[in-house]
């Protein structure tokens, strides 16, 4: 069905990604890497028909044939046209949640243990009903924060382990999305479409939602970095989006990056030592190269692939310490389809 | 015409009856397909007691007709299962798929089925009591399918008293005790019972069983109110040790009943006087021989052998019990040897003698028990144990203390 190798070749000083390959025809996008980088899950997205999502167990740099999850009443005996499955979080034991829907269905969240059970869903209808979508979990892994429509607004909630119980939130007239616990899951950064733009907010447990950075533009998915969230914003106005940073009690905010490739679905991408954000660059002539900006100093390195149309880069520390990046990018300007691949880009961050 | 038309329905009856099986089959298939089709639809909803209905229904379109189901609905089944908390069904359904899948499905199933074995345990879990206790994991579990089985099984011990089957591993609280289950393993059965399920007049015990008792005392008696018809005041050690039954009105009310023996050894005077005077009594009363004999010289130390009778109320708090209640004593067997004074034929005063009587006395009284559990044996809590008395038999009080230690029922136990 499909063949995943991963190839590092020194070419003239450009390091050649290694390729998977999928056999289904489709856009590659959103890969993200289990803790350890274990295994990695990417979206496939055939445009109109259905988005699935892939996942390849991954060891020693060497990865298994990608298997495609599929959501209950979508088994591949009788096709998965249709659905959307798309994403994927990582819990810390390393269990996957991600969102699907099966045609005509409501976007449910759902849970798989890679190499385990089927796919189940997370929380059932009687727990909390609604589209669900924007899964995030704390850093303990033990709450998690999503965003069901039920009232017809996008509010957020969030589910404890501990008691099993869902408990509503966030609630507004606007729709909320992309929560993220801070590290201690003492707050939650998110954002909230009102007045026809996107800002963020802070809410504290027991607290009201505060203004975290709002302005010009969007101000979107949210991200932290010890006290600091790292955004995505286009205050400089439609089609140039920038990486932002700020840190909460106060501050401005810095431009750590300008006219970026906005991957698909996914956050800032945060390197694995926490001191850097990887991106690529909206310019199709630039769009060849890996880049990461430091958020201390804003020292910038540039990894060149070898590739077209590089986009929506993560990055992982393995348990060796080596540091891979996983993107997608079209293997040349002719090719039809954007492919995932991986990078070892160990000793190469600023 | 006639004619014709009467044969015309013969053939047409000849022809119904021989369609008749291929008929009923093809209804069967017809409500295979549409079974099939439902859990599909179903599924898609997450609308699982839908499926589980469906894939019953296949079950007995099976028994009928022998059409066993295909992996594609045994699957179906075993996510319908999952998603209910039956854990169980799920794997005997996923079992069932791998039996008749092509090689190429089978891989999930059987997947599927490793992953249940090395996240779950078997275990065997009945109450008794009158309100079914949570089944209390000490973590909550991420994964949804064992958040179910956890709620099922509860909601099973709750509606049948028992739950036997697959529970995801972990620490649980089950009433008062407390569950381990390892994955892939079997936990040892457990079974929380409300002592003693005997019902009377609509009466429910919360516990009963055997409690013992047994230690060494110390009793004294004080002097007798008549000191010329009685011994004066005597004391000694001697073992105490009884048996008998305890109920629980509730888990921290109980009442007692014990029979037992009390000894008492005290020593015979230390002085030598030189006259011996011997005396049969009974109940410590004077009951000379009618023609004033006097008895045969007899130097034994003091000694009693008596039975007793205690029941009363017993209070439980943890290891800590307390228990109190009246008490009666009857002496089968005692004899008593006490200095007496004024021995002399003119009764004068400076004489002594010791003076031996044998007797036995009944008494009455009030006894106390303190005890504190220690282990576990068999059911019953064992631990130390201390008791005090005073009884009367009218003449003279008696006191009493033990220190041993105590057997009582448990309140509740594992099997």
């Amino acid at each position: 069905m499909s063949l995943f190798a991963f190839l590092f070749t020194l070419d003239l000083g450009v390091v050649q990604a290694g390729q998977v390959y999928i056999a289904e025809e489709g856009h590659v996008y959103n890969p993200q890497w289990a803790p350890g980088g274990t295994w990695i899950a990417f979206e496939l997205n055939r445009y109109g028909d259905a988005v699935d999502l892939y996942l390849a167990r991954v060891n020693g740099g060497v990865a298994s044939v990608p298997v495609k999850v599929v959501i209950p009443g979508a088994t591949s005996s009788f096709s998965s046209r249709g659905s959307v499955v798309t994403g994927p979080v990582w819990h810390p034991e390393g269990h996957v949640i991600f969102e699907g829907s099966n045609a005509g269905g409501t976007q449910r969240l759902y849970f798989m243990s890679p190499g385990g059970q089927s796919a189940a869903e997370l929380l059932p209808v009687s727990q909390i009903q609604g589209d669900l979508t924007w899964p995030a979990l704390s850093p303990d892994g033990r709450s998690l924060a999503f965003v069901s429509d039920t009232t017809g607004n996008g509010d957020i909630y969030i589910w404890e382990q501990s008691d099993n119980q869902v408990r509503g939130t966030i609630t507004s007239p606007w729709a909320e999305a992309s929560p993220e616990f801070s590290p201690d899951a003492s707050l939650l950064a998110f954002s909230r479409k009102n007045s026809g733009s996107e800002d963020l907010f802070l809410w504290r447990n027991g607290g009201d939602a505060e203004t975290l950075r709002s302005g010009n533009g969007d101000q979107s998915r949210p991200v932290w970095v010890g006290d600091q969230v790292v955004y995505f914003t286009n205050e400089r106005g439609e089609g140039h989006w920038d990486i932002a940073v700020t840190t909460v009690g106060g501050g401005d905010r810095r431009i750590l990056a300008r006219d970026i490739r906005l991957p698909m679905r996914a956050n800032p991408a945060i390197t694995p030592d926490q001191r850097s954000v990887a991106y690529t660059l909206s310019d199709p002539e630039l769009a060849d190269r890996l880049m990461v900006t430091t958020l201390a100093s804003g020292t910038t390195v540039e990894i060149p692939t070898g590739l077209v149309a590089c986009g929506e880069p993560d990055l992982v520390q393995l348990g060796d310490g080596r540091v891979f990046a996983a993107f997608t990018a079209l293997p040349t300007a002719s090719s039809d389809w954007r492919q995932l691949h991986v990078l070892d880009v160990t000793g190469k961050l600023p | 015409m006639n004619l014709s038309f009467t044969w015309a329905m013969v053939v047409l009856a000849l022809l119904l009856l021989q369609a008749t099986p291929a008929m009923g089959q093809d209804v069967d298939l017809a409500e295979h397909v549409r079974l099939t089709e439902e859990m599909r639809r179903l599924a898609r909803r997450n609308a699982w007691n839908g499926v589980e209905a469906a894939y019953r229904g296949l079950l007995e379109l099976a028994a009928r007709n022998g059409d066993a189901p295909t992996f594609e609905e045994h699957y179906l089944g075993a996510q319908a299962a999952r998603a209910l908390g039956d854990v169980n069904a799920t794997y005997s359904r996923l079992n069932a798929a791998v039996k008749c899948g092509s090689p190429s499905e089978v891989r999930s199933a059987i997947d599927w089925l490793a992953n249940i074995d090395a996240n779950y345990g078997t275990v065997s879990l009945l109450s008794q009591l009158d309100s079914a206790p949570q089944i209390i994991p000490r973590k909550m579990p991420f994964a949804p399918d064992q958040r179910a089985a956890i709620q099922k099984a509860s909601q099973l011990v709750a509606a049948t008293g028992r739950y036997d089957g697959l529970l995801p591993a972990g620490v649980y609280e089950f009433g008062s005790e407390s569950l381990l289950v390892e994955p892939g393993a079997a936990s040892a059965p457990l079974a929380l019972r409300e002592a003693g399920q005997v019902r009377k007049r609509g009466l429910s015990l919360a516990y009963s069983g055997i409690r013992m008792s047994g230690g060494m005392a110390y009793t004294g008696a004080g002097p007798g109110s008549t000191m010329d018809a009685e011994p004066g005041s005597f004391s000694g050690l001697g073992p105490r040790i009884a048996v008998g039954l305890e109920v629980g009105l509730s888990p921290g009310l109980g009442l007692l009943a014990q029979v037992g023996y009390q000894g008492v050894f005290g020593q015979r005077p230390s002085n030598d006087p030189a006259v011996v005077e011997a005396y049969e009594l009974q109940g410590w009363s004077l009951d000379l021989q009618q023609d004033g004999t006097v008895l045969p010289f007899d130097d034994s130390a003091t000694q009693m052998h008596s039975g007793y009778l205690w029941s009363g109320l017993a209070l439980r708090a943890g290891a800590l019990g307390l228990a109190a209640g009246p008490l009666y004593v009857a002496t089968f067997s005692g004899s008593v040897s006490t200095l007496r004074d004024g021995c002399g034929q003119d009764g004068a005063a400076g004489q002594q003698c010791v003076v031996y009587y044998t007797g036995g006395p009944r008494a009455g009284g009030v006894a106390f028990e303190a005890t504190y559990d220690l282990v576990d044996l068999a059911g019953l809590r064992a631990g130390l144990s201390f008791q005090a008395g005073v009884q009367t038999d009218t003449s003279r009080w008696y006191n009493w203390g033990q220190v041993g230690f105590a057997m009582l029922p448990a309140t509740s136990r594992r099997d």
